[in-house]
């Protein structure tokens, strides 16, 4: 499965967000020592989660219509959102943080 | 221009009438009072004027933003991610929700909560909820971007917006107040920065009952002789003496005014006196000469020492008493204001100085304060007699100083007479 170095570990602090760059850019969470990647555009009014969204536990709130994901699965928690984002695997190795972006 | 012409020369109007033979200066109170005019001045003046927004220390972060009422239009000020700042109606172009719903904050965009509607915090809109039932050349002159106010410009560090297109520039409005607005700003070689929250409040009074009150020293001792013996009793060697204090009022150009003159209670730029207590006597002292050696004897004088209360036309008071204080007022009816006030300090004072700031911009000014509780009680009791400008035709007194009308002494009201001069100027329809 084809894999991206996203950054090193202690390059992003607990309940932050990174965005990585790409065909599809990817929001990468930090929380509770725990890595998580979804989609980084919100599936509802395509703003940027990573950029506007706000972190609460494990649910992104999108800054726009403030419909809310779980980052762990990317189901959608609340409205206005109807479509899930999509969850990428996210694995710590050696201090390095990587994201399974599939096939 | 008329404005630096003598106002005893001035045509009579409904609003204003001028003796000279009797040495009478009046307006008919009316002017506080009338449904019509107030409807009226909000388009001839507050719509023809630079109006004071806010301080550029107030969105230091970049994507910060704050919302306020400036005559009656609901703004958003804001600071995109390039630095600029700008400034909108938070009115949404769709159906006109307020859309900025808080009064601060950090925003990237901004999403009307009727039909969902975003703006980036450059005023463009950027998602158009249910985008499959508009035209693809909606919005394609952008008729639902943000509204942004035609005119934005800073002064020193001080923000203005004007929703005239055409208005002279902001250098030009300000004009000679621009020399009592630096005194301000050179008080240290540092920025200037608004310190800790908003004094707010309103008052049963016309806008224009404070735009008077905030540069007339004249009802000082009047007023607020509890502040007087306050200082006496809490200080020993302050002269409750005011007599001996020099100072003038000017009348500046464009409506703009000032009195100006040395106050008994010290300045924490860099005027020691016993109310500002010993705590802080040896670093106001080395401030002194700090400002002394960096702008020379004179200027030092002006910068330290004097103080002055500034009117900007037509309402922005500020007031560089002990603290400085930017005060704003807004026309909410005409019996109604609001009023905002923010303590302003260079960033690099020490905590003691900054201390002993608050405690001053406190104890005097402000809702709590000893003088500004003691001027609502009285410009309130005005608005009562304004309110029977209906049925009985009634004028305030604005006359003090017309025998010397030159050379104006600190507790005069010419500064008074030149805010009426422009407003009658501007209501009447005269160009600007």
């Amino acid at each position: 499965m084809p894999r991206i170095r996203a950054c090193r570990e202690d390059e992003l602090s607990d309940g932050g967000i990174l965005r990585l760059e790409g065909n599809e850019p990817i929001a990468l969470y930090r929380v509770d020592g725990g890595f998580y990647a979804t989609s980084d555009t919100c599936t509802h009014g395509q703003s940027s989660l990573s950029e506007e969204g706000e972190l609460d536990g494990f649910a992104i709130e999108c800054g726009w219509h403030f419909g809310r994901f779980d980052i762990r699965t990317g189901a959608v928690i609340s409205s206005p959102c109807i479509h899930a984002l999509r969850s990428y695997p996210a694995v710590v190795e050696n201090g390095e943080v990587f994201v399974d972006i599939g096939g | 221009m008329f404005n630096e012409s003598r106002t005893d020369t001035m045509p009579a109007t409904e609003y204003v009438q001028i003796d000279p033979a009797r040495g009478s200066f009046r307006v008919n109170r009316k002017a506080y009072a009338d449904p019509q005019t107030f409807d009226a001045e909000l388009e001839r003046v507050f719509d023809r004027c630079w109006l004071y927004v806010g301080h550029e220390s107030e969105l230091a972060k970049p994507n910060s933003y704050l919302t306020r009422t400036i005559a009656r239009r609901p703004l958003i000020f804001s600071r995109g991610a390039d630095g600029a700042y700008r400034c909108f109606l938070n009115i949404c172009p769709h159906r006109g929700a307020q859309i900025a719903r808080e009064r601060s904050g950090t925003a990237k965009s901004f999403t009307c909560i009727y039909h969902g509607w975003s703006w980036n915090n450059k005023g463009e809109m950027i998602h158009l909820q249910g985008a499959d039932g508009f035209c693809e050349k909606f919005n394609s002159c952008g008729e639902v971007d943000l509204v942004s106010v035609p005119r934005i410009d800073s002064y020193r560090g001080l923000y203005f917006i004007s929703f005239d297109p055409a208005i002279m520039s902001l250098s030009d409005y300000l004009a000679d107040a621009k020399e009592y607005i630096d005194v301000i700003m050179d008080q240290s070689v540092a920025d200037m920065e608004v310190v800790g929250g908003t004094q707010e409040y309103s008052i049963r009074c016309n806008w224009k009952g404070l735009a008077e009150n905030s540069i007339d020293i004249y009802h000082g001792p009047g007023t607020h002789p509890s502040y007087i013996d306050y200082l006496v009793n809490a200080s020993p060697g302050v002269t409750p003496d005011l007599s001996t204090a020099q100072g003038y009022v000017r009348k500046l150009s464009n409506g703009h005014g000032v009195a100006q003159y040395y106050g008994p209670w010290g300045r924490p730029v860099a005027d020691w006196k016993p109310p500002l207590g010993e705590a802080v006597r040896e670093q106001v002292e080395a401030k002194a000469q700090e400002v002394e050696a960096r702008l020379g004897a004179e200027r030092a004088e002006r910068v330290t020492r004097q103080s002055f209360n500034l009117l900007i036309f037509p309402n922005l008071a500020l007031l560089n008493i002990h603290a400085i204080a930017i005060r704003s007022f807004q026309p909410v009816r005409p019996g109604y204001m609001d009023a905002f006030m923010w303590m302003l300090s260079p960033k690099d004072d020490s905590e003691e100085m900054r201390s002993a700031r608050l405690n001053n911009f406190l104890e005097f000014l402000g809702p709590g304060g000893f003088a500004t509780p003691d001027d609502i009680e009285a410009l309130e009791t005005c608005q009562v007699s304004y309110e029977l400008s209906s049925r009985q035709e009634l004028w305030n007194e604005v006359s003090k100083g017309i025998p010397r009308e030159d050379n104006e002494d600190w507790m005069d009201e010419g500064h008074m007479r030149g805010f009426w001069a422009q407003w009658n100027r501007l209501m009447s329809g005269e160009a600007a």
